[in-house]
């Protein structure tokens, strides 16, 4: 056995040379990782602005720290699906509150090491979304060391900053308190301010604790006496609670420290109510807001507030504050206008307004949105003097760090929400090439008119080379605009196409209404579109990817804003990011595909279909009508439900003037059965091969359908023996032109998560065994069902038959190989690395839970490698022998040492070079880079010797020169003789 | 006394006989001493003659050995040295073996090429003998095609022939599907 394993181990170690790793110089050489953090829920910045540190804590569970200055992060941690609460920065710690406020972490402020964590017990309510969490740092024993304080549900828990002990705990005896939040803390008490969950009576209640051992010296007495209702409520680590009664205009005050209660009111602005009141942190002054976004800074005077200033109410403004190391506060307001942004700050201490205008170039409503989220941070100079920094979350997910008035960085966080990816083609340069690489001027060649030609084209590039080698050393300025650039792109950056096919725009989707155009050799953003006032974008289709002009086309098709949900779509040019149109429909589209049917040459139509299954196409003009309605025998359309467990499919029809999708097909699953997940093939994936030749150089040939779909279904299915109920994942293969299912995988005790791939004739799928607790991959191969292999080239010749086409309705059922292996960790996602045109082997690229990226040769599932001792014929087969453990190779992680944030998604597209392709990987990071299965066999390598190579040559030459020299000085001195 | 020295005379239609065939029809014992009239022995005295028959007998031999050279050649060298070799190089393919295996196989095409040439030296005296060497001629090309068959059989062992499904599989086109089937998931 152990002779055996030790085969195996070294058959393993033989059969793989093919693995794409690096070495260290060529780390982020043809690879690039853009890290992002994701939306901000809470920032802060760091009070001493030469530490030039801001905190943040992000909706993707992302804490961190980023430079300030720069703009790049310092550190980050994921804390995956643990949703952060609040953050709180004391000295040299980061306290965060996380998991719905169950989890207390201490981080290490400079480095982001994680201190000590510790669980808080909470009972707080998962469902509901507005409960308030907070976490403090107050010295509460009195030894001049600040604990951590934290609030969450009815439950006080301090924790010993240094090593995280817990020191004491208090919990409410009021189950109907659930937002606690801390008023004030001291070495002598801590006291907890709570509201009432109680939606008609929101009372603000206070209890006090004792800060030495957690017992309770008054608990939750009505902080505010006649007042029963708190439209806003606000405390300050003061020790002041605020409460708002917009009904009356005034705000009731609550002093915690000395009982100390009173009232204030506050007029209102321009006969608007006030909706919230806010204390500042470090100061006696509140700010209250109005309906109209008009806001006061006012005194906590009693009687009448004494106002500071007024901000005028305008749509879109925001208002915040933040203080300076000295506790200077700085009251800023941001307000979109039609020439871009005006920002306001006002010095409380100084009273001086500053007034910051900020051009539409810069910030601009139509390609930021509203404005989300602001932290200001005001600083002193050396010299005394104030300045200010002023950081605001857009709409756009944009980041902007505006510093007196102009802009020292953007982040685009939009960038971690990518719901679609796609790579295209940059237009090559040199039109004589393109010309070569067409077949039909390929075909009407001649021999030596093609030779000729083709040298000719080789000359001008080699010219064009030296010119552009030239051009590389004086600079970007030289750069010309490309023909199709309306833009100046082409001016910024690199826009020429490379004959490798590496040079592509990645033209991105997401969520927040963010398109993006990336530049895959450098990883900078080309273009971006902002689509977030109009439309919820869903899709994305390239509907013309090559054209020799570089006249290209895509279009994002999405849920419009204002017209309740119509299907909104506007077309782009993919190089450039220019929109060409845009429009709605008056329809909600509930599916939409590219259809490989041309509207003119290059270009694809899309088909839409309704909540009514009616048909639509895009572009619609009576030429595409008549192209589709010619194939409309053969279009299905399947919409698959996963509440039903049901997948329908839908036959055109013509009524009248118009197309209709009828049911032709439903596949339903049995009752109870959950549908998981589908998975399509590719259809613009190169196949080369129709069969698979064997070490005995017989022949299985290929159950090639690009109809087939996989479905994965889960189940409970009761086991007799022991009389319960077991997990059951079943996988259907569909073809989904007739509805037939083709094949059945059933796997027993198995649990979801199921993630399908599929490939040619290759099925690959992952789960969970749940009965021996470990992850799984299978893989299905799916042969035409001959007899018997076909072994000689007569047999061979009786299969090839002279048809180019196949029906789904003609295709018998296939042969089915299957082979199931044990996976040390599990894959989040995957994805085929296929080639130009399909020669290389199709690796799987797969997203491990560790976030890297690892590429699983094809060899290793592979359903025909040999259970037991291999064959002749196996081995001449290249066949692995079976080993159940699907080894983790570092080698093969294509992103090396790298880890790319809450990895989803992996796309893949492949170069103008057979060798290799390109994937791009995003989650909250976007990882870009070469993939090359079986190495890049057809280019040299980074690492060959070019000058050896030209060395050498030259020494030769020189050496036959000098040695004929001396030949012929030879031949003439035995002449004389 | 003096040595004797052989005594040679004029032969004629001797070309194509071997050197010590060639010997014994020309040299007819040592030369009789000057004035001797008797001869010491008759023994020696006894006259070759060459008969046609003879002539005959030998050409056939020749050409025999001309047929069934190159049979005998490859036996000679093919089971010794040359099985050796193709024994060490083993039926794996690669370039070494291609070659050497292509090398074999331009001995017997070579062979069946050069049939002129190689019956040429004999072909003249036959005519005049009358010997028909078309039966050695058809033997000569038969082992020149065995060689081949056996050097063909090699390179089909090692996979080179195109006799296999699999070296026809590149004839089998991928086909395209006439159904277009698209979905998903309701957006």
């Amino acid at each position: 056995m152990l002779a055996y394993q030790s085969f195996t181990l070294l058959a393993c170690l033989i059969c793989l040379p093919f693995v794409s790793s690096l070495y260290e110089d060529q780390a982020g050489l043809n690879d690039f990782h853009v890290q992002n953090i994701g939306k901000p829920t809470s920032l802060l910045f760091h009070p001493d602005p030469h530490k030039r540190r801001l905190f943040f804590a992000t909706d993707l569970n992302i804490i961190g720290a980023l430079d300030s200055k720069h703009g790049t992060i310092l550190w980050r941690h994921s804390l995956g699906n643990e949703e952060i609460n609040a953050i709180e920065y004391s000295g040299r710690f980061l306290a965060s509150l996380s998991g719905r406020g169950k989890i207390v972490r201490v981080w290490n402020a400079a480095d982001g090491v994680l201190i000590w964590d510790q669980p808080t017990n909470s009972e707080a309510d998962d469902s509901r979304r507005d409960l308030k969490f907070s976490i403090r740092f107050a010295d509460v024993n009195g030894d001049d060391v600040e604990d951590v304080i934290v609030a969450t549900g009815n439950m006080v828990l301090v924790f010993s900053t240094s090593n995280g002990r817990k020191m004491w705990e208090w919990k409410s005896r009021k189950t109907n308190i659930k937002d606690a939040e801390i008023l004030f803390a001291d070495a002598k008490n801590v006291q907890v301010v709570a509201v009432d969950s109680n939606k008609v009576d929101r009372d603000p209640m206070v209890a006090k604790i004792n800060s030495k051992d957690g017992s309770t010296i008054a608990d939750f007495g009505k902080a505010i006496e006649g007042a029963s209702k708190c439209d806003s409520v606000s405390s300050n680590y003061g020790g002041v609670l605020a409460c708002l009664q917009a009904s009356s205009s005034s705000v009731h005050f609550f002093k915690a420290e000395t009982g100390k209660r009173w009232t204030s009111s506050v007029a209102s602005q321009a006969s608007k109510e006030a909706v919230s009141v806010e204390l500042l942190k470090s100061d006696e002054m509140m700010i209250v807001r109005y309906v109209n976004q008009a806001a006061i800074v006012a005194s906590l005077d009693e009687g009448t507030a004494k106002v500071l200033h007024t901000f005028e109410g305008q749509p879109g403004t925001l208002i915040s504050y933040g203080s300076d190391k000295n506790g200077d506060v700085l009251v800023a307001q941001a307000q979109p206008t039609s020439k871009g942004l005006v920002l306001k700050s006002f010095h409380l201490k100084t009273k001086e307004l500053v007034t910051n205008e900020i051009a539409s170039s810069i910030w601009s409503k139509e390609e930021n949105g509203s404005i989300e989220m602001m932290a200001v941070n005001p600083y002193v100079r050396k010299d005394g003097s104030g300045g200010l920094r002023l950081l605001l979350l857009s709409e756009n997910y944009a980041l902007t760090l505006f510093q007196q008035g102009s802009v020292l960085w953007e982040r685009h966080e939009a960038l971690a929400y990518i719901t679609e990816a796609e790579l295209v083609d940059l237009p090559l340069p040199a039109l004589s090439h393109n010309e070569l690489l067409d077949e039909n001027v390929i075909n009407s060649l001649n021999p030596i008119s093609r030779l000729v030609r083709r040298c000719i084209a080789d000359m001008t590039d080699l010219i064009d080379f030296l010119m552009k080698s030239s051009q590389l050393q004086t600079g970007a300025s030289t750069r010309q605009r490309a023909a199709w650039d309306e833009v100046g792109v082409s001016l910024k950056h690199d826009m020429h196409g490379d004959r490798f096919g590496f040079n592509k725009i990645l033209v991105f989707v997401t969520s927040p209404g963010m398109v993006f155009g990336m530049h895959s050799q450098t990883g900078n953003i080309v273009w971006k579109k902002f689509y977030g006032n109009d439309a919820i974008l869903e899709r994305f289709f390239l509907t013309k990817a090559t054209s020799p002009d570089g006249q290209l086309e895509c279009l994002v098709l999405g849920r419009s804003k204002q017209n309740s949900g119509h299907t909104f779509v506007a077309w782009m040019q993919p190089l450039t990011g220019a929109e060409t149109s845009r429009k709605v429909l008056p329809v909600k589209v509930i599916q939409a595909s590219l259809v490989p049917l041309l509207t003119q040459k290059h270009s694809y139509m899309v088909m839409m279909m309704d909540s009514a299954h009616k048909v639509h196409l895009l572009p619609d003009t009576p030429k595409t009508r008549e192209a589709f309605r010619k194939r409309a025998l053969h279009v299905v359309f399947y919409l698959v439900d996963k509440e039903r467990s049901a997948i329908d499919g839908f036959g055109m029809r013509e009524v009248g003037d118009e197309m209709r999708g009828e049911v032709i097909w439903t596949v339903a699953f049995p009752k109870g059965e959950k549908l998981l997940t589908i998975s399509a093939q590719r259809m613009n994936e190169a196949i080369r091969s129709a069969g698979r030749v064997l070490g005995n150089r017989a022949v299985l040939l290929k159950y090639l359908n690009k109809n087939l779909l996989a479905v994965a279904t889960a189940t409970q299915e009761r086991n007799e023996r022991i009389g319960q109920a077991d997990p059951v994942v079943r996988v259907y293969l569909i073809d989904t032109v007739i509805g037939a299912i083709v094949h059945t995988a059933s796997h027993k005790d198995a649990t979801g998560p199921v993630e399908i791939v599929q490939s040619e004739n290759v099925v690959i799928y992952t789960l969970w065994n749940n009965k021996k607790q470990r992850n799984e991959i299978a893989v299905l191969e799916l042969y035409e069902n001959t007899k018997h292999e076909i072994m000689t080239a007569g047999e061979m010749m009786m299969y090839n038959d002279s048809k180019t086409t196949y029906t789904s309705h003609a295709l018998d059922k296939p042969r089915v190989l299957s082979q199931t292996y044990i996976t040390h960790t599990a894959f989040k996602t995957m994805a085929v690395a296929h080639t130009m045109h399909g020669i290389t082997t199709k690796n799987v690229i797969a997203a491990l839970a560790s976030d890297q990226i690892f590429s699983i040769d094809k060899k290793l599932l592979d359903p025909r490698r040999p259970i037991g001792k291999p064959s002749p014929d196996d081995m001449e087969e290249g066949l692995m022998p079976y080993s159940p453990f699907l080894p983790v190779m570092p080698t093969a992680v294509l992103s090396y040492n790298r880890t790319i944030l809450q990895l989803r998604k992996i796309v893949v597209a492949p170069a103008r070079i057979e060798s290799t392709c390109l994937m791009v990987a995003v989650g909250a990071d976007v990882f870009f880079s070469r993939v090359t299965p079986a190495k890049a066999f057809d280019c040299l390598g980074d690492d060959f010797n070019y000058t050896s190579l030209v060395l050498s040559t030259l020494a030769l030459m020189i050496l036959s020169w000098v040695v004929s020299w001396f030949q012929a000085k030879r031949e003439l001195s035995q002449a004389w003789k | 006394m003096a040595p004797n020295f052989p005594s040679r005379r004029w032969v004629f239609g001797v070309d194509g006989l071997p050197r010590s065939e060639r010997n014994a029809l020309t040299v007819s014992g040592a030369i009789e001493p000057t004035g001797q009239l008797e001869p010491r022995e008759d023994s020696a005295q006894v006259k070759k003659v060459i008969t046609i028959e003879k002539k005959r007998e030998f050409i056939e031999k020749r050409a025999w050995d001309v047929a069934l050279q190159p049979g005998k050649q490859f036996m000679m060298t093919g089971v010794g040295f040359k099985a050796f070799m193709m024994w060490m190089m083993g039926s794996g393919v690669h370039i070494m073996n291609i070659i050497f295996t292509f090398y074999q196989l331009m001995g017997p095409i070579r062979g069946l090429m050069s049939i002129g040439p190689a019956f040429k030296a004999i072909e003249e005296t036959a005519k005049e003998l009358r010997v028909d060497l078309l039966i050695h001629k058809l033997v000569f090309i038969a082992c020149q095609l065995g060689v081949l068959l056996y050097i063909t059989n090699r390179f089909g062992s090692m996979g080179l022939l195109p006799t296999s499904a699999g070296d026809w599989l590149t004839t089998v086109k991928v086909k395209y599907p006439e159904e277009f089937s698209t979905g998903g998931f309701p957006m």
